[in-house]
């Protein structure tokens, strides 16, 4: 449907829908068929979001130009329609694009987005509106922009979160003689990590078999999807609308849920649902709150189509989660490009880290390669620390930092990690940036001489930062060694008081402990470096063919990106190759501006 | 410049998918050599030191072995270990090649003998952090507990650090499975917390206490047993819950099904060829 509706789009000729927020300026045609608005004359490309949105048909030079010019909420949804502007030679066709762009345009956003994408925004990592509709280094930026794409998956609430810990009994008692079961804290911080930035959950990108109810594949689909009610992950029924509903189709199936799930949780299910059309959303039942999203959709009908889901970056298919066997090794390579090959990856059928983690599957492969990067990482920070202070090996580490030693080091906390910000909601924080995390390893050492192991050695993450109003700081922190959602709202944290030359600072979940060097490991630059350049690949990759004026030029007009001359690309050069086009157009519009109506 | 060679390198990377990556070996090594000969070219002409040149490659090596390419990881660090007139110590290059060759089932001892000879041929005076990992993967390689390898004195370092000392208890600990020393095991796993531990750690633990309960007195549940209700298929993709249903099977006198037993064996040499010993402690 979407590939018909956009087929449809390119054949009505060209359209150039733009969104205006506020100036209510025109846009040009140029007759190499790029095309330009006059804010990005004024401000450049990477200003006036909204207009950016365009479309372009390439294969029509000289046909007619549309622009809707509309204000759009936040979510990408019009508010207001302010005018429309024409540039034509034949208005029969010009109606025809009309019509269809206003039809377009005032179609609810679902469906907007299933037809051409979200609207009129170039957010990194993100969808336009329709394709071309953006360029390369708006969507695809290889700069640190791109990981504004992560920003909902950097604060660690418990569904950004390891379904395990390294460890759980670190503050059980005041002094454990060796109070690690895990042992590779390092390793388990990088996998968070890994996950932060290169994991891309899609609860919702599902593959659904043939079926029609009553039959095996039916039964089979259904029985998967009860199993995921349990494991508390995103699951879709089909055929019937609620439980009630199933019990009296199926008895037998009936009689699985109820096996399943446990008389006493199916009756608050049934019960208490917080409805909204077809959908319960209940509070999972667990000690960390995780929404369980169940959904029935085509209550009413017999027979199910097929719809098959394939993996956007290698356009393979998305096996149905009941054919488990082919489902799960789909999943395992997913999940590895992840954990161990350090590649981005969508991870179909989970909304989050926490469910995943969940099924002893991905704990077992997150968890033995959390092992493998401890040693990893060890022996790089060995090796890039050498210029810089390896905290573990030097005597008197176990010392409190001096003053200079700390303000060196919230020197980096500050520029790379965003301000912790309580009073806004975790949706809303941290909007602007910057969306990094940092590991950093610290020595300390008990206060009371006699008691268990002197000398601790620790890798935490670092996510946040917020400077209080006497002075004191404090270091947001995520600590493998604690439970799911007990590092969020910065309550796990390091707390500098400049002012107590003795202790001047503290970890709150080692209050008996006498915190000595840290360090932000040195590895973290180029591992983030890493991601972030990964992300941009996989992007370009994604979107090869959506591209406003190509990617990877090179010289080249109009090469697609992603899956050509790979070890040709320099991104420093593709930036500069993006910016000297949009020169180029705009001094092409200054000696030959385009009609205007 | 290096920042671009490492651009390079992981963008040739990203096209493989990284699972298949023999597939495209060839067109990545020749993409290696030419953009190395380029960047030795450039480092040449800015009068790159030896010391710069050497960070190169480690960086390059590092990068690859992020990939879990290891390969060409292998290559860089030789390169980096072969290149005269460097004036840092290079030991832990040859922790990364041990690392690495455990990784994928070797012995690591080839490894290990190169970081011995070439430290008596280069003394350096501080190494104490490198001695620390070495004494690690001493033990490693050689497959024995601790305190069959280290001397007193190396034990004390390694426990004084902490860094090592609970990686290395696991080795003793898997040690001991595998010796079939479940009593010793359980030692030391009664220090640690593992009811929230990962799940492969839980589930030698679990092994443990199959192995060395009272038959009277089989009361408390398995740590892997709440996993293994909620996710009853993933027994066919995971060696974990495999063995946590093999477990389960003789607590509840059910005796071993050699069927699954065959099967773990399988997942054990697909998935997690390092967990072998756990096939030999059930035998």
């Amino acid at each position: 449907m979407k590939n018909l509706n956009v087929f449809i789009l390119v054949l009505l000729g060209l359209v150039f829908i733009s969104c205006e927020d506020g100036t209510g300026q025109n846009g040009y045609i140029y007759p190499n068929n790029e095309y330009q608005t006059t804010d990005q004359l004024q401000y450049g490309a990477k200003t006036n979001e909204c207009y950016r949105a365009r479309y372009a048909l390439e294969n029509n030079p000289e046909a007619n130009v549309e622009q809707l010019i509309c204000e759009r909420d936040e979510n990408g949804n019009i508010t207001k329609k302010r005018k429309v502007t024409y540039i034509t030679r034949d208005e029969s066709t010009l109606r025809t694009i009309t019509n269809f762009a206003t039809s377009f345009l005032n179609k609810d956003k679902e469906t907007r987005e299933k037809e051409g994408g979200e609207g009129c925004k170039c957010e990194p990592m993100g969808e336009s509106c329709a394709p071309k509709s953006c360029t390369c280094s708006e969507i695809c930026p290889a700069t640190a922009e791109i990981l504004k794409s992560r920003q909902s998956y950097i604060r660690p609430t418990a569904e950004n979160s390891m379904f395990y810990n390294n460890s759980s009994s670190h503050n059980d008692t005041a002094y454990e003689t060796y109070p690690l079961s895990g042992g590779y804290c390092s390793g388990h911080v990088r996998q968070r990590q890994k996950f932060t930035y290169l994991a891309d959950f899609q609860p919702d990108l599902r593959s659904t078999p043939k079926m029609k109810v009553g039959d095996e594949t039916w039964k089979k689909y259904t029985k998967a999807e009860i199993d995921g009610v349990v494991q508390q992950r995103k699951t879709v029924f089909h055929g019937f609308k609620d439980f009630t509903d199933l019990k009296e189709k199926d008895p037998e199936l009936g009689d699985y849920l109820k096996s399943q799930l446990g008389v006493e949780k199916l009756e608050d299910i049934e019960k208490n649902p917080h409805m909204s059309g077809y959908r319960y959303k209940k509070k999972g039942d667990t000690y960390w709150s995780l929404l369980n999203d169940i959904e029935f959709k085509n209550p009413d009908k017999e027979k199910i189509p097929a719809d098959t889901a394939y993996e956007p970056y290698s356009g393979k298919r998305i096996p149905p989660m009941h054919e488990e066997a082919e489902y799960r090794e789909f999943m395992e390579r997913q999940v590895q490009l992840v954990s161990r090959y350090s590649q981005p990856a969508v991870i179909p059928g989970f909304s989050n880290l926490l469910e995943l983690s969940a099924d002893p599957q991905y704990d077992e492969i997150i968890g033995s390669n959390a092992a493998i990067d401890w040693k990893h990482y060890a022996e790089l920070d060995d090796d890039m620390a050498r210029k810089g202070t390896r905290i573990v090996e030097d005597k008197g580490h176990d010392k409190p930092m001096t003053k200079k030693q700390i303000e060196d080091m919230m020197k980096t906390v500050k520029e790379r990690m965003p301000e912790f910000d309580p009073s806004k909601s975790k949706e809303e924080w941290n909007k602007g940036g910057p969306w990094e995390t940092m590991p950093l390893s610290f020595r300390a050492k008990n206060k009371d001489a006699t008691a268990g192991t002197q000398h601790l050695y620790h890798a935490v993450e670092v996510w946040a930062w917020k400077k209080l109003p006497d002075g004191k700081e404090w270091i947001c922190i995520a600590d493998p060694n604690s439970p799911p959602g007990g590092n969020d709202d910065c309550n796990v944290r390091f707390v500098i008081d400049p002012n107590n030359e003795a202790e001047p600072i503290t970890y709150s979940e080692w209050p008996n402990r006498t915190i000595g060097k840290m360090m932000l490991e040195p590895s973290a630059e180029g591992q983030n470096g890493r991601y972030m350049i990964q992300l941009a690949h996989a992007c370009r990759h994604k979107n090869k063919n959506n591209f406003y004026m190509g990617c990877d030029a090179k010289g080249k007009d109009d090469v697609n990106c992603g899956d050509k001359d790979y070890e040709s690309i320099d991104v420093d050069e593709l930036e500069r190759d993006a910016n000297e086009r949009i020169e180029r157009q705009r001094r092409k519009l200054e000696e030959a501006p385009g009609e205007e109506s | 410049m290096k920042k671009t060679f490492l651009l390079l390198l992981s963008a040739i990377l990203f096209s493989s998918s990284a699972l298949a990556i023999s597939a495209k070996q060839a067109l990545i090594q020749n993409a290696i050599n030419k953009h190395e000969k380029n960047i030795l070219a450039a480092m040449k002409k800015k009068n790159a030191s030896q010391d710069e040149i050497f960070e190169t490659y480690v960086l390059a090596a590092n990068e690859m072995k992020a990939y879990s390419a290891f390969k060409f990881a292998r290559q860089f660090y030789y390169k980096a270990i072969d290149l005269d007139g460097v004036t840092v110590d290079k030991s832990r290059l040859f922790f990364s090649l041990i690392n690495m060759d455990l990784l994928e089932g070797k012995s690591g001892k080839d490894s290990y003998d190169e970081l011995i000879h070439y430290q008596k041929k280069h003394k350096v005076k501080d190494r104490k952090f490198v001695n620390l990992t070495a004494h690690y993967y001493k033990v490693l390689i050689n497959q024995k507990l601790s305190s069959e390898v280290l001397s007193k004195t190396e034990l004390q370092e390694i426990e004084k650090d902490f860094t090592y000392f609970t990686p290395l208890k696991w080795n003793d600990i898997q040690i001991h499975v595998s010796r079939k020393d479940f009593k010793k095991a359980l030692d030391l796993l009664s220090t640690m917390d593992m009811n929230r531990a990962p799940i492969n750690q839980k589930i030698i633990s679990d092994l443990v206490t199959v192995k060395t309960e009272e038959k009277s007195n089989k009361t408390n549940p398995l740590l892997c047993e709440p996993q293994f209700k909620k996710y009853p298929g993933s027994q066919s993709a995971s060696y974990t819950m495999k063995l946590c249903k093999i477990l389960l099977d003789e607590r509840f006198g059910k005796g071993f099904n050699p069927s699954d037993v065959e099967k773990l064996a399988k997942l054990i040499e697909q998935k997690a060829p390092t967990q072998k010993f756990l096939l030999d402690a059930l035998k």
